[in-house]
């Protein structure tokens, strides 16, 4: 995958001086460097420029869920917003007023905002993220942020970090003291959805060499099927990628694999019509979730999930596999269990991390 | 801006200028019928030129009626030719704000007019409010397409059979397949709302089978449909959203056809009904039943109770459609 630097760097005084101003001055030394006061919203994208502003708002956040859909019990680091690899599918494109690459330069502040929420609940098994407003390490080269975050984890009794990615921008994880609690994701997609539905992102190959890489110096790695985008011969394309990874790392070091079917506002959907006007993914059977966003007739999903379901388990049904936002009716019909049945799924992905990764055994 | 009323004489009339011309798109009987009877109410607006002749600013319809009428002279509200023309494209905007409403023909040209000459900042921030339009940033770009989408489309949405919205998807489709589209919604002469169903339906339908749009709007059943001359334009409507609708959502159609058929063939009262929740998602099916006395109510339970431990019940909760 090419790495295109930002061209401009746009600071807020507050924090022109911090830590990630630093790292982003020695590594892009061609950059044009600009303070001001404060960065206004803007409607106008520039590809070029990335926004460093201190965030003002919730650094650590659970994930919002919703009541009517099971969710995984994950917390999201916010160190930042938006992506330039311009995902088809992507919700970020309905951020109108903050259309730029954004960084959140207050580093110290987040790691000491998640310090005190570990202590606060020594008991509780902490899964936390930076994937879900950004790509984890799309800019990693340039911040260096993974260089504080993975030591940072390396050290925590009842918290592992997972690095969310669709590049194969890991250089920076090489030599970390990991302490084996960070786990490195890849977002994996059939082979004619990412040619099409993400063509800045990197190749399959490029991905699952990161992971090879990545279990070389001991990650854990997770990889997440996400959205799942049903199209024409979508088992042949799936299935010939559970093959690819399964052949590229050894399914002991994946702790889990995640599913979820494409979904999305009402309100992404001009957008992505606007934007892409190529893309054949609104063109599939959706009907409005009891969440309000669109999403694939119940028994698509299904089957969706049970064929990905099946080929995960013949390679190793001891691999956690679970579906992202969905209800107890579609996970019977295909694992056939539902959550609650076992303790609810975030008890399962804790057990994951306990069971796989060594991790948390002290937490309930 | 200075204007002054002036006697202007037709033949300084620059009538190949047609930098202020509007177009309507719709017949002006009613227009010509008032010249004949009253003559020109209201002066028209003319901009002098350096070389003597006057630009027309407004009064297109009223100075072309008085020209074979051998009228020499018309009086004018006359604006100097130090006048910028942008300034002059915006009074003229506001001229007609409060005339009868712009149809959308008259707002695309105006649009497409300005987007050439003034400042962007301009056309978002002064034209697109005055003419009550949205200030997002693809707007301009919409209207200005619509502007050349051709006679057809403009005639269409300045007679309102097509709508406002309508239109401007249309304007994106290419000129044979927005031809066969106008013939349909000209033909059903439905809301502006359905007509956006329908449009996005066939723009979904196409894409999800890869082909092109005007084939849809060909199939055999589609035409069987619209040229039935047994059904009003209503009829024909619902007919056609059920169809559209049935081709969009193939397998969501199949499931409720496979349940009601299903569901008829358990052969309950019609006081008792069961509904699956809407699109089949969730778990919260409806089991209802309607009664008159307690003994109706007794028996109507009894039935309930039979049915729901029977498999048939297990059956409509799960039938699925496979691919």
């Amino acid at each position: 995958m090419r790495l295109v630097p930002p061209k401009k760097v746009l600071l807020e005084a507050d924090i022109a001086d911090s830590p990630l101003v630093s790292n982003l001055k020695e590594r892009l030394p061609t950059a044009r460097f600009s303070v001001v006061d404060r960065i206004p919203d803007r409607t106008v994208h520039d590809p070029e420029l990335v926004e460093v502003v201190a965030f003002r708002g919730r650094l650590l956040k659970s994930c919002p869920g919703t009541r009517h859909y099971l969710c995984c019990g994950y917390w999201i680091l916010h160190f930042g917003i938006q992506c330039s690899l311009d995902c088809t599918y992507c919700i970020l494109q309905a951020y109108c007023n903050q259309p730029n690459l954004r960084l959140f330069a207050n580093t110290g502040e987040i790691l000491e905002v998640v310090s005190e929420e570990l202590r606060s609940h020594p008991e509780r098994l902490y899964r936390i993220g930076t994937g879900e407003f950004t790509d984890s390490l799309l800019l990693d080269p340039w911040t260096g942020l993974s260089r504080q975050l993975v030591p940072f984890f390396a050290h925590q009794t009842n918290a592992v970090l997972e690095l969310k990615t669709k590049t194969d921008f890991i250089d920076n994880l090489a030599g970390l003291e990991h302490g084996g609690r960070t786990i490195a994701a890849w977002s994996l997609n059939a082979g004619p959805v990412m040619r099409s539905e993400e063509p800045r992102a990197a190749s399959l190959q490029e991905r699952l060499e990161a992971a090879r890489r990545c279990a070389e110096w001991g990650y854990w790695l997770a990889f997440h099927f996400d959205p799942m985008i049903e199209h024409e011969n979508w088992r042949e394309g799936y299935g010939r990628v559970i093959d690819q990874l399964f052949a590229a790392v050894d399914p002991k070091r994946v702790v889990w694999i995640s599913l979820g079917a494409l979904r999305f506002m009402p309100e992404l959907k001009p957008v992505i019509s606007a934007r892409h006007p190529h893309s054949r993914i609104l063109a599939g059977e959706f009907i409005r979730g009891l969440d309000g966003k669109m999403r694939y007739f119940r028994d698509i999903r299904v089957e969706l999930y049970r064929f990905m379901v099946e080929r995960i388990r013949q390679v190793d049904p001891e691999i956690c596999v679970y579906l992202c936002m969905e209800a107890g009716d579609i996970w019977r019909e295909a694992f056939g269990f539902s959550p609650k049945e076992r303790g609810g799924l975030p008890a399962m992905l804790d057990r994951a991390v306990q069971n796989r990764m060594m991790a948390g055994a002290g937490c309930v | 801006m200075q204007a002054r009323h002036a006697t202007v004489r037709l033949d300084d009339l620059a009538w190949e200028d047609g930098r202020f011309a509007i177009r309507s798109f719709l017949p002006h009987e009613a227009l010509e019928i008032s010249l004949e009877r009253h003559g020109m109410l209201y002066p028209p607006w003319a901009w002098e030129r350096e070389d003597g002749r006057y630009t027309i600013l407004d009064g297109f319809k009223r100075l072309a009626w008085a020209r074979p009428k051998g009228v020499q002279e018309v009086p004018c509200l006359v604006f100097p030719a130090a006048c910028p023309y942008e300034e002059l494209l915006l009074l003229r905007v506001e001229g007609k704000r409060f005339g009868p409403p712009l149809n959308p023909a008259e707002k695309a040209q105006i649009i497409a007019q300005s987007a050439g000459t003034l400042p962007d900042r301009l056309v978002s921030e002064r034209l697109l409010p005055a003419l009550g339009i949205p200030r997002r940033k693809e707007a301009v770009k919409g209207w200005c397409r619509l502007s050349e989408a051709g006679e057809d489309l403009l005639e269409a949405a300045a007679s309102g059979e097509v709508s406002e919205r309508a239109a401007l998807d249309l304007s994106t489709w290419g000129e044979e397949e927005r031809g066969g589209m106008l013939v349909v919604l000209k033909e059903l002469r439905c809301s502006a709302g359905i007509q956006m169903e329908i449009t996005e339906r066939i723009r979904e339908i196409a894409l999800r089978e890869d082909r092109q749009r005007l084939s849809v709007l060909r199939r055999p059943e589609f035409c069987a449909v619209l040229n039935d001359r047994n059904t009003n334009h209503r009829q024909k409507t619902a007919a056609l959203r059920a169809l559209l609708t049935r081709w969009r959502f193939p397998r969501l159609s199949a499931r409720e056809e496979r349940f009601a058929s299903e569901w008829s063939a358990v052969s309950l009262p019609r006081s008792i009904s069961l509904s699956p929740p809407p699109g089949f998602e969730g778990e919260e099916w409806r089991f209802q039943i309607t009664f008159s006395s307690p003994l109706e109510l007794r028996e109507l339970l009894q039935r309930a109770e039979d049915f729901a431990s029977s498999p048939r019940l297990e059956s409509l909760l799960s039938a699925r459609i496979p691919e």
